[in-house]
């Protein structure tokens, strides 16, 4: 199995998200559990700690809990068409297990809709199993930028939510705050494009794997000081292997784009036998997701914009022309597409993306059937045999 | 503007058939009529096939992949329009998918949105109508009057209340639903005559009813008689749709030969005795109903042969969407705006205080239901978040249940009667 080349700054990423996570489980302060692409940045400016079960439901896959987990939601009554983050956290919530046990129990809830429409669905279930309020985030499917009755919309919804969350947090949301976790949230991002933009180098210096794990910031710690500087040392550390020619794939033969979430129980594995091949997945669209920057000058107005313009509450002709030019600008020989059995938002259109950017690009693709966390769709010989057929034809 | 024609009264572009179709129960079909066009809603398509094949995972629930199907084979290329709500994952998605297995086929969206009680969201669903009724508007050539919406809101509200007359007649299961699904595929004012007319109505059951129907829309290659009005249809189904009863299991349909009249007309005199004499005999158990779209009248055969009784529903296609009227006065953009975001919730819009469980429980003791039956599209998850929650209330009431999930084309399954016949003894023994 190929081997991971492991980044410096990987060390004090483990810290951090150790930190992280003892603080979530030992502080008095309040706690919500958010949607990863809803707008943290308003709890970190009302001071308080967010816990991100997307985020766990992928340690739960990591650590190949999800189908014991997975088997217990479907105990509970939650069948397999059901989101596996959802169905493994709830799981985790009731026995109390997981990598951590059960995460701590939340104050209150935030969740948006601009990944799926699954996260309202389980944020209700959540809300009350734990009897806490949800403040929820409405995003309309976006045409490419909001109209201006969404606008409205949007900015009206986050000034409730401002209001909500200073009636159940006994205290009004501070703005300077909130001003400077924007702006902090916008330079964290802008370190994260600028490191996905150096995945153009030839070799290209980290793989996707790679970047799996080096988005644990960007989603669980964006708008902090923390991550901020985090960032700036991975992107040195980055900036240093570029100059240095050093590929995250020793010998890069194929550079790929990979699409979707990836199946957590098989990264080691699936993107270790690729590597062995000489593949190198130098781009991927669900890490550059976590792009968005804002202008701390029209606070409300760019959150809008940015939570809801993410890509997977794009329309499909803006998110095919996305993935095009992602072929285009990373130089990519070929694409693997995460058919994700529990994930209908992200994956309905895949097809028909893919043949777009064939006929557009004239760069093929495979399809693979899987799921994020729930191993059961997952066939690890059906799949190397596939993966190992379509590099060769791309020789 | 191009040559027009008069159709059902109104100005439209000759090539324009007066067909639009229509997704889902939020879409308010009150603005399609006023506009001058039949709505018709796209319920079941052809089995899944090719062209779903070609734009759909598998594990998308087969009710999108049929009418995606529909669009792509042609089955409605007669369609005006259709117009596609935002409402679960897998609509929203096939929105953008139309326009690539269908590129003739014209798209009007319509973006509800998921929250339903806060007044940003009220502003945001009147804004939205009004964008539908400019696109119905620039279709049909010509601007839709105040007036001529709050026509178009009665005549729906005279159909709404109908419906609503026909379930405390205690119609059998098969009747009453074919009524609710008539209503979502009928220009209303056929429909109401459907309804005030017994021999109508019953021959029109009988022949939906048989196998040898194949009631359909006229095609654009047969267009209306010069200066005259076309010929609407009396039941709108993609062929096959209306399917004969279960063969050899005995399910007998009496108010389909009975005399039947729209009780919210002033001659329903007598209604009630033809009532009595179409409701199935005494003995059966009385359930009540909750779940996705079910367009299947097969279905309904099923609960039928379990002696089973629906009494109450929380369906897509039937209560759902019919039940409630709209306000006939004020500014009717706004009423239809209020009515269609005020409704009995579905999965995919949020629902903060659990309306869902709490109109279930009082449907149940409303109508004496014993026992409900849980009927979802396979893969529909927004149905799979709710069932569970629904299922521990209703077990913590000890009142039993089942859960069925429905793929197209219908079949009824081992496990489906296994699951009825428990229910079906578990109520039994209860009495």
């Amino acid at each position: 199995m190929g081997k991971r080349l492991k980044l410096p700054c990987e060390e004090t990423m483990k810290e951090t998200m150790t930190a992280y996570y003892t603080e979530a489980f030992t502080s008095d302060r309040p706690k919500a559990w958010v949607t990863s692409g809803a707008p943290v940045e308003l709890l970190l400016a009302a001071d308080v700690i967010p816990i991100f079960p997307e985020n766990y439901g992928a340690m739960i896959g990591a650590q190949r809990l999800g189908g014991d987990l997975c088997s217990a939601a479907g105990d509970l009554g939650f069948d397999d068409c059901v989101c596996s983050y959802a169905r493994c956290t709830i799981a985790s919530t009731e026995r109390g297990e997981g990598p951590l046990g059960a995460l701590p129990a939340p104050d209150l809830l935030l969740a948006c809709n601009n990944g799926c429409g699954t996260m309202f669905k389980w944020y209700e279930v959540l809300s009350r199993r734990f009897r806490v309020p949800l403040l929820f985030f409405d995003t309309p499917y976006c045409d490419g930028e909001p109209t201006p009755r969404e606008k409205e919309y949007l900015v009206r919804q986050l000034e409730r939510i401002i209001a909500d969350l200073g009636d159940i947090l006994g205290r009004e949301v501070d703005r300077d705050r909130l001003w400077e976790t924007l702006r902090l949230s916008s330079d964290t991002a802008r370190l994260w494009t600028e490191i996905q933009e150096l995945r153009k180098a030839r070799p290209c210096p980290l793989n996707s794997p790679d970047m799996f794990l080096h988005m644990a910031l960007i989603v669980t710690l964006r708008g902090t000081e923390t991550a901020y500087r985090y960032y700036q040392e991975m992107l040195a550390q980055v900036r240093e292997r570029v100059e240095a020619g050093i590929g995250a794939v020793e010998g890069e033969r194929y550079r790929l784009l990979w699409d979707h979430i990836p199946p957590w129980y098989a990264l080691r594995d699936f993107f270790g036998f690729c590597a062995e091949l000489g593949a190198c997945f130098a781009v991927d669209t669900y890490t550059n997701v976590w792009r968005g920057e804002f202008d701390p000058y029209r606070p409300l107005e760019s959150l809008a914009e940015c939570y809801q313009m993410v890509m997977p509450n794009l329309r499909l002709p803006w998110r095919a022309a996305m993935y095009v030019d992602y072929i285009r600008e990373y130089a990519i020989d070929g694409f693997v597409i995460h058919s994700n059995h529990s994930c209908k938002s992200y994956c309905l259109g895949e097809y028909e993306i893919a043949r777009r950017i064939t006929a557009e690009t004239g760069v093929r693709g495979v399809i693979l059937e899987a799921d994020m966390v729930d191993p059961k769709f997952y066939s690890e010989s059906q799949v190397k045999q596939m993966m190992a057929a379509f590099l060769e034809s791309l020789d | 503007m191009g040559n027009i024609t008069n159709i059902n009264g109104v100005c439209k572009k000759q090539d324009l058939t007066p067909y639009i179709g229509y997704f889902c129960g939020y879409v308010p079909v009150e603005l399609i009529h006023a506009a001058g066009f039949t709505p018709v809603r796209l319920l079941q398509g052809p089995p899944p096939g090719e062209v779903a094949g070609r734009y759909m995972q598998p594990f998308c629930c087969s009710f999108a992949r049929s009418l995606l199907e529909g669009l792509g084979d042609g089955t409605y290329a007669h369609l005006s329009a259709v117009v596609m709500p935002h409402t679960c994952d897998t609509i929203r998605n096939l929105s953008d998918l139309v326009g690539s297995a269908a590129p003739r086929m014209r798209v009007l969206r319509l973006m509800v949105p998921t929250v339903t009680h806060t007044s940003e969201a009220a502003d945001f669903m009147l804004a939205e109508t009004g964008a539908l009724k400019e696109a119905l508007e620039e279709l049909a050539g010509e601007e839709v009057s105040g007036e001529r919406l709050f026509q178009s809101i009665r005549l729906y509200n005279r159909c709404r209340n109908a419906l609503a007359g026909l379930r405390a007649l205690g119609f059998d299961n098969r009747t009453l639903y074919s009524a609710y699904l008539a209503f979502q595929l009928m220009d209303p004012e056929d429909f109401l005559d459907l309804m005030g007319a017994p021999s109508r109505l019953s021959a029109s059951l009988e022949e939906s009813l048989s196998p040898a129907s194949h009631l359909s829309c006229p095609q654009p290659s047969s267009p209306p008689p010069p200066g005259g009005k076309r010929e609407a249809p009396r039941l709108f189904t993609p062929p096959a749709y209306f399917s004969p009863p279960l063969e050899g299991k005995g399910v007998s349909h009496p108010a389909a030969s009975r005399p039947f009249k729209d009780p919210s007309r002033p001659d329903a005199a007598g209604y009630e005795e033809q009532a009595r004499l179409a409701a199935p005999g005494i003995g059966r158990i009385k359930v009540a109903l909750v779940g996705g779209p079910v367009p299947q009248l097969e279905f309904f055969d099923l609960l039928e042969e379990y002696g089973l009784e629906v009494v109450w529903d929380d369906l897509c296609t039937a209560s759902r969407f019919a039940a409630g009227t709209v306000r006939e006065s004020g500014d009717p953009l706004r009423a239809l705006a209020e009515r269609y975001l005020r409704r009995r919730p579905c999965p995919t819009k949020r629902d903060p205080d659990n309306r869902r469980e709490e109109e279930l429980l009082a449907g149940i003791a409303a109508g004496g239901a014993r026992g409900v039956v849980f009927v979802q599209q396979a893969f529909c998850e927004f149905h799979s978040f709710d069932y569970p929650g629904l299922k521990r209330r209703l077990d913590a009431e000890s009142i039993p249940s089942v859960r069925l999930d429905l793929e197209h084309p219908f079949a009824p399954t081992g496990q489906m009667r296994t699951r009825l016949q428990a229910l079906s003894e578990m109520m039994s023994e209860g009495r």
